[in-house]
């Protein structure tokens, strides 16, 4: 900065050029401290590696604390490895926290949007709470997984479509699903979304809603060129 | 086909879902209960015992006009290859696409 160019093109080339180094010199710094932590990082998984190694030469037991320790180590390195860990350990604390801190701030969305919430709507509201230090998918799935055995009130339930959802543990399949078949009933047939306006749910439940209903034999489909639209199942109702 | 509007058509006819091939084991087996029937007594009402494929998908008997839906090809076969298995119908060419339908199984006759 202090230092002084001659006036003229000479000064200004000269100019430029001394900055393109400045510049080269910051990007390669940059570039090599990363390679360290590189190295570094290749280390810790060699030794984790070998640790894992190690712990499968012992039998696995009831969740010792060096395997849990151990757990945190390589969720910190971002290599968590469940194929074959998970006998050694099941999941990790830090995702037992996070179950417990979910059920306790889910309660209330829960609640006022019919005890049923899918994942990727809970993804969105927790992240969107949180602003920083967000959680991944994947986080929060470790973490719902850990839900049922911490019994808490909170539950994850995974329909055969595959989407999954959380419900609370209140939550009555049953007497939900014959509200929607009442539904049914009075309008004569409905699409998911038609439903998803009348009960205030989302899309995706209220088609899972009424898959489920379908499932159970109380409603029949009608699939054609104006869309998937359900029927109360009168095949079974009526006979021939 | 013209006195085939004569044919008292069964309920399930005006039921939209009737058309759809219903995913549910124990729906489909009402369902294909309820086709057989129907077809057997259309061809019975009608007078007709030849049945093409290909043909039968735009006549009334797999296509409801009045409602706009309609059997595709992939149902009627399946429904037609089941009234095969209790011999009510019976092909006549390997590709499955015509038949003679039996109101009456041969054994009955």
């Amino acid at each position: 900065k202090g230092k002084q160019y001659r006036a003229g093109i000479v000064g200004i080339e000269r100019q430029i050029r001394d900055r393109n180094e400045a510049t080269g010199e910051t990007i390669s710094e940059a570039f090599e401290d990363l390679k360290n932590l590189m190295k570094m990082a290749k280390e810790m998984v060699n030794l984790s590696k070998s640790v894992s190694q190690k712990l499968r030469e012992k039998q696995s037991d009831i969740t010792e604390d060096e395997t849990v320790q151990f757990k945190s180590y390589l969720l910190s390195l971002g290599i968590s490895d469940p194929v074959t860990k998970s006998e050694y350990g099941s999941g990790s604390i830090f995702h037992t926290e996070l179950a417990k801190q979910l059920s306790e701030a889910l309660i209330k969305p829960l609640q006022t949007s019919g005890g049923i919430l899918s994942l990727t709507e809970v993804y969105c509201r927790v992240n969107r709470a949180r602003g920083v230090e967000l959680i991944s998918p994947e986080d929060l799935l470790n973490a719902c997984l850990m839900l049922e055995k911490l019994n808490l009130p909170v539950k994850l339930h995974k329909f055969d479509s595959g989407v999954m959802v959380l419900r609370l543990e209140t939550y009555d399949t049953a007497s939900e699903a014959r509200k929607v078949g009442e539904i049914l009933q009075d309008k004569g047939s409905l699409t998911a979304d038609e439903l998803s306006i009348f009960s205030k749910v989302t899309l995706v439940i209220a088609k899972e809603r009424l898959l489920f209903l379908e499932k159970e034999g109380i409603a029949c489909r009608d699939d054609s060129i104006e869309g998937l639209r359900f029927y109360p199942n009168r095949f079974l109702t009526e006979g021939a | 086909m013209a006195n085939s509007f004569d044919f008292e058509w069964p309920w399930q006819y005006q039921f939209p879902p009737f058309f759809t091939l219903q995913p549910n084991s124990d729906t489909r087996a009402k369902q294909l209960e309820a086709w057989k029937t129907l077809i057997l007594d259309f061809h019975k009402l009608n007078k007709i015992y030849l049945l093409d494929v290909t043909e039968a998908q735009a006549s009334p008997l797999f296509n409801n006009k009045a409602i706009n839906r309609k059997l595709n090809s992939e149902a009627i076969n399946l429904i037609l290859d089941e009234l095969q298995k209790q011999g009510n119908v019976e092909w006549l060419d390997k590709q499955k696409q015509r038949c003679y339908v039996f109101w009456r199984t041969p054994e009955e006759w």
